[in-house]
């Protein structure tokens, strides 16, 4: 596979062995959401429960063609 | 995937990478540089080469290296474990079968016989989990006599335990008939002295004797050798479980059988104890300092090697 010269996610970090034993904490998360189509974005914000919980009561309809009703 | 993706969400170098690593960086002359996972890699197949070109020839026990993480109170630590168990192969020592004489070669003089077992029983356990004959008689004392080692006492607790005139009673079960039992070669008192041995026989054994030494001499500064069972039991889950009898013996199992056969059933059962060493990383006990104990340890099996390898009296006439 041949590298992307636009990868999004940089390479990995060389180091030497003693900065990789003195100056490392490991991976940490990312704070940076990842890239999204504005209706990918709609959708979350439609499932997504409000934080002040005034769309938790909201049950979701279950899709055509299921037999179980929802839990809940 | 993409290369791009890292494959796993990864953690910093772990304490005995941290150490050991150490130890390989400090003979990197032009410090390379590589990803996380190259570093660890790197660490580990430099360490393990090392560990093998140490003890791959070592033929009289399968032993292997486990390298422990430790955590907040527990400095990380390296194991020497063996994997064999059981008698050590004793070669020409044992070999007092007459019939022997005439299909497998000649059988050496007792007194030759003597002195290398009496050797290898002095210096063998400083490297190896193994037990001799004192080993078992102590076991068997306390598994069958209630620590007692005289005759009339062990009958005492023999007829306490099985009945007076019980079938069960069997003498053979008593101190004297178990010493009695022990083949010639085993009685430190028939080794024949240095001076009239064969020359290669007399190396053998002063070569063996001065490993011992070197070993010992360098105690306690680093003990990759050194074994306590309370610390393994802080660092092997499930540890203090195990039997604490070593996995290997210098005892026959032909006149011994039954004996070795009841001390060891609990080992057989859970584990023998199997830790030749067991050396925390702290301060003054650096890796450096454990490869050079290895060294001296392999040293010691590998002269107890050539000892039971040489067969004197099947020796090329000179």
């Amino acid at each position: 596979m041949t590298r992307r010269t636009d990868a999004v996610i940089p390479a990995a970090p060389r180091k030497t062995l003693l900065e990789w034993i003195d100056h490392d904490d490991g991976d940490t998360p990312s704070l940076t959401q990842p890239a999204c189509s504005p209706a990918a974005s709609a959708f979350h914000a439609q499932v997504a429960l409000a934080a002040d919980g005034s769309r938790a009561a909201e049950r979701l309809q279950p899709p055509p063609g299921l037999r179980l009703a929802p839990l809940g | 995937m993409s290369i791009d993706v890292p494959a796993s969400f990864d953690t910093a170098l772990a304490a005995h990478h941290k150490a050991i690593g150490r130890w390989v960086a400090s003979f990197e002359s032009s410090p390379a540089r590589y990803s996380r996972q190259e570093a660890r890699s790197r660490i580990e197949r430099v360490f393990n080469s090392a560990v093998l070109q140490i003890l791959s020839p070592i033929e009289i026990a399968d032993l292997r290296v486990v390298a422990f993480i430790g955590d907040d109170d527990l400095p990380p630590a390296i194991a020497i474990i063996c994997d064999s168990i059981g008698q050590v192969d004793l070669g020409w020592i044992e070999k007092d079968n007459v019939l022997s004489n005439t299909l497998f070669g000649n059988v050496a003089p007792l007194g030759w016989r003597a002195a290398a077992y009496k050797a290898l029983t002095d210096t063998l356990s400083s490297a190896l989990p193994v037990f001799d004959y004192d080993g078992l008689f102590e076991e068997i004392s306390a598994y069958y006599w209630e620590g007692e080692t005289d005759d009339e006492s062990a009958r005492r607790c023999l007829i306490d335990y099985h009945g007076d005139g019980s079938e069960e009673f069997d003498a053979e079960m008593l101190p004297s008939a178990m010493n009695a039992r022990r083949p010639d070669w085993m009685i430190a008192a028939h080794a024949d002295p240095l001076k009239r041995l064969p020359v290669e026989l007399r190396a053998a054994l002063t070569g063996l004797r001065a490993a011992h030494r070197a070993l010992k001499a360098n105690e306690p500064a680093a003990r990759a050798w050194h074994f306590n069972f309370e610390a393994a039991t802080n660092y092997i889950l499930g540890f203090e479980d195990c039997s604490h009898l070593p996995a290997m013996t210098l005892v026959p199992f032909e006149p011994f059988a039954r004996e070795i056969d009841d001390v060891a059933r609990h080992g057989m059962e859970t584990s023998f104890m199997d830790v030749a060493g067991l050396c925390p990383l702290i301060e003054g006990c650096e890796v450096e300092a454990w490869f050079a104990s290895l060294k001296l340890g392999a040293d010691v099996l590998l002269a107890a090697q050539h000892l039971i390898n040489l067969d004197p009296a099947n020796a090329r006439p000179q």
